[in-house]
């Protein structure tokens, strides 16, 4: 059986940002990404100040508990930073910060996947505004 | 990778005959010498098989393999109808809605039935990048149908929870 490390188990149990902004709602980024051989999905949404800092940013995740993990940290790390920030969140820090085994480290391209695709979808939308 | 149509002595196509396939298996089987040429063989007739393992296997030989262990760039709005569903699935479980069950297995039985179709397609006019893109779309119905099918054995018999 598969043993998780306690930063996994902890995000995977209290998930921070899980959820959805509404549909209604103005400036935000959503990026979606998959892995096929597991069929885990992922989207990460990101609510952006006129300024450009990421004000919040929340998941929706099916998959394993470090695909949930990495998800959680990775909402968690990129609130409140710039848009530029957020796209250096790469998944080996992720990896890295969860103690992800090498059969995992995919959890963790999923959410960085994730991620940069939010940044791209905000700023297609709202690229006049800040870039 | 061993090559099971060669194997098998069957050609490289998607459409084989599932009785060639079987007729075929029993004969190699005979001639296997040790434990480990039966796993193999086994193996391999489970590829041929699927239809889903026997694409992959088709594209893989012919230079496209599939990229497991990747995140998967798809048009976002795959992914969001592949959530949606999810939550669908998640509903249905909370409210113990055999009949929503049942209709969101009709929808994907569907979708998989219409994927499967364009794999063909791509395949029969050896457009094995295109079908690959439709197979690993095909690898997130196929593990959603196995969701369902676990949601079913938990609803029939709530016992298994």
């Amino acid at each position: 059986m598969t043993t998780y490390s306690e930063k996994v188990l902890d995000h995977y149990e209290n998930p921070r940002h899980a959820g959805a902004f509404e549909k209604t709602e103005s400036h935000i980024g959503t990026g979606t990404a998959g892995t096929p051989d597991m069929g885990q999905v992922t989207r990460i949404q990101i609510r952006v100040t006129p300024q450009g800092h990421i004000e919040e940013a929340c998941f929706k995740t099916y998959g394993s508990p470090p695909a949930i993990a990495a998800s959680s940290l990775a909402a968690e790390w990129i609130t409140g930073k710039t848009l530029d920030e957020a796209l250096t969140l790469t998944s080996a820090e992720i990896a890295r910060e969860l103690s992800l085994p090498a059969a995992k480290i995919h959890c963790a391209l999923l959410v960085e996947d994730a991620v940069k695709a939010a940044v791209a979808d905000y700023r297609q939308h709202y690229s006049q505004e800040n870039t | 990778m061993t090559n099971p149509f060669s194997l098998f002595g069957l050609p490289e196509q998607f459409d084989l005959d599932r009785a060639a396939i079987e007729k075929a298996h029993h004969a190699i089987r005979k001639q296997a010498a040790t434990e480990k040429d039966l796993t193999l063989i086994d193996e391999a007739c489970r590829t041929l098989r699927h239809p889903l393992k026997r694409a992959a296997c088709l594209c893989s030989l012919n230079g496209c393999p599939l990229k497991t262990g990747a995140a998967l760039s798809q048009p976002p709005e795959f992914f969001i109808e592949q959530i949606t569903w999810r939550n669908e699935l998640d509903e249905a479980r909370m409210e113990k809605s055999l009949t929503r069950l049942e209709k969101l297995d009709e929808r994907l039985r569907k979708q998989l039935s219409g994927q499967l179709e364009k794999i063909r397609t791509a395949l029969n006019a050896r457009a094995f990048a295109a079908a690959r893109q439709e197979i690993e779309k095909t690898c997130f119905l196929d593990k959603f149908a196995e969701e369902i099918s676990f949601a079913f054995d938990t609803l029939e018999d709530p016992g298994q929870t």
